[in-house]
């Protein structure tokens, strides 16, 4: 009875994930340098009035590099940190926070750690233009719920 | 105990609004990336149009200056004459990264792709005297 259940809550977190999969926004127009920039000052505004060193990279659909600035102070990991999230997030279309969870949720949800080049840490998340997803933001620094507050805040940087 | 000077976000800024004012005064589309003297990356631009491509290459370039302490113009003459330098680690051997010198020790890298690659020196030559000069 117990493995059934075990089954059955596989299949329903699957389906569950099946439905997530299904809102995601299309891609749309990558994003470009000067939105960019704007996605990182949002980003660092907040960093700064929490006195958090970060470090804020923004990537376009693909996945590559478009702008990045890392804070004074910040730690050295974080560099690379930042640019994972972003490209986590650019490629599956999703916050990483989406996959810290499913991990934290273990079960089923734990094979998301096979996936490549995806982050399971908070700190990454798309940034949409008009419903599109034009690129990612990903935030390292901090504890990894913070880099999540910095990267919201540099996503809305741009509505 | 010994003291170096470090690379601020603020010198950065420098340096990458120097060399993006090079490149559009030449009509280059190019990415610049700033690194420290671990290579680690510090600030980057890729300007619109510039290819995917160009953003790893100008870390690359960049770092290959930052850890060696010499431009990666050095190392393309190098391996001419000693292609097994082709596996040093670290090293991009392509001109278009500059070591970034002040008070005579290398605080860091600056790396440019996009154009020729001596235009891309040009670039990065451009953004290190914006911040000595600046």
């Amino acid at each position: 009875m117990k493995k059934i259940l075990c089954v059955l809550s596989g299949a329903l977190l699957a389906f569950l994930s099946f439905g997530a999969m299904a809102q995601m926004p299309s891609y749309g127009a990558t994003i470009n340098l000067e939105q960019s920039r704007k996605v990182i000052a949002a980003g660092q505004a907040e960093a700064r009035k929490n006195n958090w060193p970060v470090a804020i990279a923004v990537v376009d659909t693909a996945g590559n590099l478009v702008a990045y600035e890392k804070m004074d102070d910040t730690q050295t990991a974080s560099v690379q940190v930042a640019i994972d999230k972003a490209r986590s997030a650019a490629i599956y279309r999703r916050p990483t926070k989406v996959f810290e969870d499913l991990v934290a949720g273990a079960g089923a949800g734990t094979r998301v750690l096979n996936l490549r080049d995806a982050s399971t840490v908070e700190g990454g998340v798309p940034i949409s233009v008009g419903g599109k997803i034009v690129g990612a933001v990903g935030v390292s620094g901090v504890t990894s719920q913070q880099d999540g507050v910095v990267a919201k805040a540099g996503a809305e940087g741009l509505k | 105990m010994k003291t170096r000077p470090e690379l601020a976000l603020a010198d950065c800024e420098k340096i990458a609004a120097g060399a993006m004012a090079e490149a559009r005064r030449n009509k280059w589309i190019v990415a610049i990336a700033i690194l420290d003297d671990g290579g680690h990356l510090l600030h980057f631009v890729r300007m619109d149009g510039a290819t995917p491509a160009s953003a790893g290459i100008a870390v690359e370039k960049g770092r290959t200056a930052a850890i060696s302490r010499r431009s990666s113009g050095t190392w393309q003459e190098r391996i001419k004459a000693r292609p097994e330098m082709l596996k040093m680690p670290g090293i991009l051997p392509v001109q278009g990264g500059l070591p970034i010198l002040a008070d005579g020790t290398c605080v860091g890298g600056v790396g440019v792709s996009g154009v020729q690659s001596h235009e891309d020196e040009q670039i990065a030559r451009a953004g290190i005297e914006a911040l000595t000069q600046g």
